[in-house]
């Protein structure tokens, strides 16, 4: 599985983190005691897993990257903010017809028996289905 | 796999109530559908799920899995890769939920709803209706202008029929949606 993290990237994304969430990729193998091209490996693995983010930056003339953390709080808990309850009252909600439905379709909005009767129970003038003698 | 049965405490009821009309409406079976909702929740940020992958964890059929895929695409909250079988190649596709659109699909939806009533209010504002005092039948002007105002089922005398009520419905119900969206979209877009 791809999402499993091993010690040593642990151990970097930490520092990074304690680096305000961005550090210098030359930087990071230094101080984790590896050499550069055990670094470089180790950034490509957590580019790959979208857990670090680089851009090059040049610092003395010699080509390096600046890692940044991505932060991954806002996507492992969804949830829903819009407010649902409103529309859900109004039959074009739940709807499957609502992307064929417009004036002169078959579906038409305003033809359409759902709205009729739910116009009906809304203004209280459900009709008794069995016909009544005025007398 | 981490999180149970449930949506793992995210506030999704919302939207699982949604779901369960809409495959109600369309002659889906409401129950599986929330399942593989859940499913497919709990497997995002992986490689999503095939076809064939639900249809051996739940042992649905596969006719009524594509359904109830089929309809979280058409309301758009999930969405497919094209992959290949890792060990025949064959084309199959893997499914994930779109956490990250799912409040502005919501809203997407809240207008299209909007547009409706507003078309509907339209109508009732532009046409002047008769109706059957006796079985309350409702006709246009021009329908009951054929039937020489009387009613085609019973034959008693067509009345002028009063829409303002609905009127009044729609009009509170656009408002009161407008007012909503508004609060969704700057809460949405600000985050």
């Amino acid at each position: 599985m791809a999402r499993q993290i091993g010690d040593l990237e642990k151990a970097a994304l930490d520092l990074i983190r304690s680096r305000n969430g961005s550090i210098l990729q030359s930087d990071l193998w230094k101080e984790l005691g590896l050499d550069s091209r055990e670094g470089s490996r180790l950034v490509i693995r957590l580019v790959k897993k979208g857990l670090v983010k680089r851009e090059t930056v040049s610092i003395n003339g010699r080509k390096t990257y600046r890692l940044f953390v991505v932060e991954q709080t806002a996507k492992t808990a969804p949830s829903l903010t819009v407010d649902l309850k409103t529309v859900m009252d109004v039959p074009c909600t739940t709807c499957p017809y609502i992307a064929q439905c417009g004036p002169g379709n078959f579906y038409d909005p305003a033809t359409c028996a759902w709205l009729d009767s739910w116009l009906e129970e809304k203004t209280g003038r459900l009709r008794l289905r069995t016909p009544q003698r005025a007398f | 796999m981490n999180g149970t049965n449930s949506s793992n405490g995210h506030d999704l009821s919302g939207l699982e109530e949604l779901l369960y009309r809409l495959a109600s409406n369309k002659g889906i079976d409401p129950e599986k559908t929330i399942h593989i909702f859940r499913l497919l929740l709990q497997n995002t940020g992986q490689k999503g799920l095939s076809d064939e992958d639900l249809e051996s964890l739940t042992g649905y059929r596969q006719g009524e899995i594509r359904k109830i895929l089929r309809l979280f695409y058409e309301i758009h909250i999930a969405s497919y890769r094209r992959g290949r079988h890792p060990e025949t190649g064959a084309t199959r596709y893997y499914w994930k939920i779109d956490v990250d659109t799912i409040n502005i699909n919501m809203i997407r939806r809240k207008k299209a709803v909007l547009e409706k009533l507003r078309k509907r209010l339209e109508y009732e504002e532009g046409t002047t209706f008769y109706r059957c005092p006796n079985d309350g039948s409702r006709y246009t002007f021009d329908e009951a202008f054929e039937y020489d105002f009387t009613c085609p089922k019973c034959g008693s005398i067509l009345e002028e029929d009063d829409n303002r009520p609905y009127i009044e419905v729609l009009k509170s119900t656009i408002r009161k949606l407008e007012e909503e969206i508004r609060r969704d979209e700057a809460r949405i877009y600000s985050s």
